[in-house]
């Protein structure tokens, strides 16, 4: 069990590839649609090109889709007969109930692990993010039994904590995506459930910048690993990761736009420069080291929001506009949202022209 | 790729199927490479989604600051019709992304016109008047040639329609309205090949992909079935029973070419009789489908959307399903064990075939 399981690299290579064939499926059907390719030759390019899979691909696929569906299914069994107030029993068998499955899940994937050629990777991984759930079933139960307050941010903290030696092992993207989810449910019913009096002494600093630092560290290391070829880079992984910061920015942003004059937070002031180092951060990363057009249309998208709703704020509020105001409202985020679109096409054309040079290059 | 493409080009000029240019070939064609960003899924959805709250906010300036201009219905349809025109006449001979995100916003507007314009009607003038409305939304899906236009006005046409059949009281008719929207969705996806070279394949992908959503749509969130009898009404027990049958049919034909073994057979029955348990919920079927459909097809969008779909219906079917909490529970281990049991034989299977081949 100590032996950690590689990361699937040739995985997150080979969806790489399969993203940049995808883009010339339009092109071949725009061919096709003139006349150029006759219907059977479209078929057969798709094919050629791997834009349609192949038989191996298929059955890669319907293996790792029903793995999924079941273990998940299975999980989601287990967890909701566990919603089920079951008072009849002692607490004891209810622990064990929730015990045999955990131990037996990490029994399967011990065994999965041992005779990895048979099974694959992929069924030690399920088995393990199966167990990775069942833990924060464990805690939930005893939290029922004994009262501890099982909705609290401690369950999901504990959850995480407990979770993250078999995370380790498992070494799956999709189970660090997890992981790093149930760390941000802590962090916001933490921010949530104390904005009480003990908020007084947590939130007046940095506390709702929280999530964000989280998420974007998270990210920062996945990516310097992944650089270091350490890690994998499966494109969904980091994609997720970008949208968690990309909320996470976009909420703290968007209290500041709508702040009062009563609002007292000190730490206010602080939410444009953090928002704009974000961005700029992001923009940077994305465009010069690592490109990748995704986490930029995310930031686009922020700040289509936030400066859409600064612009509604000066609109109404201070220029104090009637019906003429959803006019120049529409107009600003039509602007906006075009700017970003131009800005977003006129990167990715940059990139492509590069890629067209470097491959010119090559083949000379 | 460039020697990809190259081959491509030989395999394509020896079988005959290039028909352009015989010095230009489908290398040189596809020489420039495509626009990724401008064909990039996120960007399309920035773009759309800012145009939505676009429309949302001239349409609001439309109700209040027009309100003295327009005050009836049949003044709402023109405004409406003469958006949408005046906007789909210019779209179809512009390309320039800033002009066609303002148009847009323009025609989202104008179709909201419209909408309003038939509410305003009453309801006994609504039928013939949505109706018509379907009719010229057809018209404007067939004249705009913009993706993105007529996948709104596909979605548009088929609303209309069923709003036709609410209005006419024919709510019956909804539900297989929507079976025969999911019918035909199944069969244009699972046939694609037959109709996206031709020229009028831009029309078709986009009226499939309408009817999938709607279809979709109210099988998750049962709109038309609540009209009858409440939530997840008793009524709409066949149509249910049909959009899971269609979904499970929808997977045999496009698996007809794996089951070559009896362990392949079994692994595909097994899957049918997982997703057959869950007949009161047609959308875990039919996302199911979309799921497997989207992967054979190279759309991975389409793949992701079912996968979701899956997901919030065993949600939505675990909280509507008239069961104590231990059965359905009991449902879901059932179903999940079904699932691994299939996949267990069509390794199996998989296994068999290559020690065959070998």
């Amino acid at each position: 069990m100590a032996r950690r399981l590689r990361p699937n690299l040739s995985g997150a290579v080979a969806s790489a590839r399969g993203l940049e064939r995808a883009r010339w499926r339009r092109p071949l059907v725009d061919l096709a649609r003139s006349g150029e390719l006759a219907p059977a030759g479209l078929e057969l390019a798709l094919e050629r090109l791997g834009i349609l899979p192949d038989a191996a691909r298929s059955r890669i696929f319907a293996d790792r889709a029903l793995l999924a569906a079941g273990t998940l299914l299975l999980l989601a069994g287990i967890v909701f007969f566990f919603a089920f107030n079951w008072s009849e029993l002692h607490r004891y068998t209810r622990l064990a109930l929730v015990a045999v499955p955990l131990v037996g899940a990490a029994l399967g994937a011990l065994f999965a692990l041992h005779h990895a050629v048979r099974f694959g990777p992929l069924t030690a991984q399920a088995a393990l993010g199966a167990a990775v759930v069942l833990i924060g079933v464990a805690l939930a139960v005893v939290g029922q039994i004994y009262q501890t307050g099982a909705d609290s941010e401690l369950l999901f903290a504990g959850w995480a904590l407990l979770a993250l030696p078999w995370v380790i092992v498992a070494g799956a993207p999709w189970l660090w995506l997890f992981w790093l989810l149930l760390l941000n449910v802590a962090l916001g019913l933490y921010l949530v459930g104390r904005a009480d009096f003990w908020g007084l002494f947590n939130l007046k600093h940095a506390a709702l910048w929280s999530p964000l630092l989280l998420n974007v560290a998270a990210l920062a290391l996945w990516e310097g690993l992944a650089l270091l070829g350490r890690v994998a880079r499966p494109a969904y992984g980091l994609r997720w990761m970008a949208l968690f910061a990309a909320v996470a920015a976009t909420v703290p942003a968007l209290v500041w736009v709508f702040r009062a004059p009563s609002d007292a937070w000190p730490a206010l002031r602080w939410s444009p420069f953090i928002y704009i180092a974000w961005a700029l951060a992001t923009s940077a990363f994305y465009r010069l080291r690592c490109r990748d057009l995704v986490p930029l249309a995310l930031l686009a998208g922020s700040l289509v929001v936030v400066l859409g709703a600064w612009v509604g704020r000066q609109i109404f509020d201070t220029y104090r506009q009637d019906a003429n105001g959803f006019l120049l409202l529409s107009v600003a985020i039509g602007g906006l949202s075009t700017a970003a679109t131009l800005w977003l096409r006129q990167t990715g054309r940059a990139w492509a022209k590069d890629e067209a040079q470097g491959d010119a290059e090559e083949d000379a | 790729m460039s020697t990809q493409l190259e081959a491509l080009d030989r395999e394509l000029r020896a079988a005959g199927l290039w028909r352009g240019d015989a010095e230009r070939g489908v290398a040189q064609a596809l020489a420039t490479p495509p626009d990724v960003a401008a064909g990039s899924r996120w960007v399309l959805a920035l773009q759309i989604g800012g145009a939505w709250f676009s429309a949302l906010f001239l349409l609001l300036f439309l109700g209040f600051g027009v309100n003295a201009l327009v005050k009836t219905a049949t003044g709402w349809l023109i405004l409406g019709a003469l958006l949408t025109a005046a906007c789909g006449a210019v779209l179809g001979r512009l390309r320039g992304p800033v002009v066609r995100q303002f148009l847009l916003v323009a025609s989202l507007a104008g179709h909201g016109a419209l909408l309003i314009g038939v509410v305003d009607l009453g309801r006994e003038a609504q039928g013939g008047a949505y109706l018509g409305l379907a009719l010229y939304e057809l018209g404007l899906l067939y004249w705009v040639g913009w993706r993105t236009h007529r996948l709104i006005a596909a979605l548009m046409a088929c609303a209309a329609l069923s709003g036709a059949l609410y209005a006419w009281h024919a709510d019956w008719a909804v539900h297989w309205l929507v079976v025969l929207f999911w019918a035909l969705a199944v069969a244009l996806w699972l046939e694609e090949a037959r109709w996206q070279a031709c020229r009028t394949g831009g029309a078709i992908e986009a009226l499939a992909r309408a009817f999938a959503w709607l279809a979709l749509v109210d099988a998750f969130f049962g709109f038309s079935w609540r009209t009858v009898a409440g939530p997840w009404a008793l009524n709409a027990t066949w149509p249910r029973a049909c959009l899971c049958a269609l979904s499970i049919a929808g997977m045999l034909w496009l698996l007809r070419g794996a089951l070559r073994s009896p362990w392949l057979l079994a692994g595909v029955a097994l899957l049918g009789g997982a997703l057959g348990v869950a007949w009161q919920a047609p959308a875990i079927a039919m996302g199911a489908l979309l799921l497997a459909v989207g992967f054979a097809r190279g759309r991975p969008a389409f793949a992701g959307l079912g996968g979701v779909v899956c997901v919030l219906a065993l949600g939505r079917y675990y909280y509507d399903l008239q069961a104590t909490l231990l059965v359905k529970s009991g449902w879901m281990v059932l179903g999940g064990a079904l699932l691994l049991a299939a996949r267990a034989l069509l390794r199996q299977g998989w296994q068999k075939m290559k020690e065959a081949e070998a």
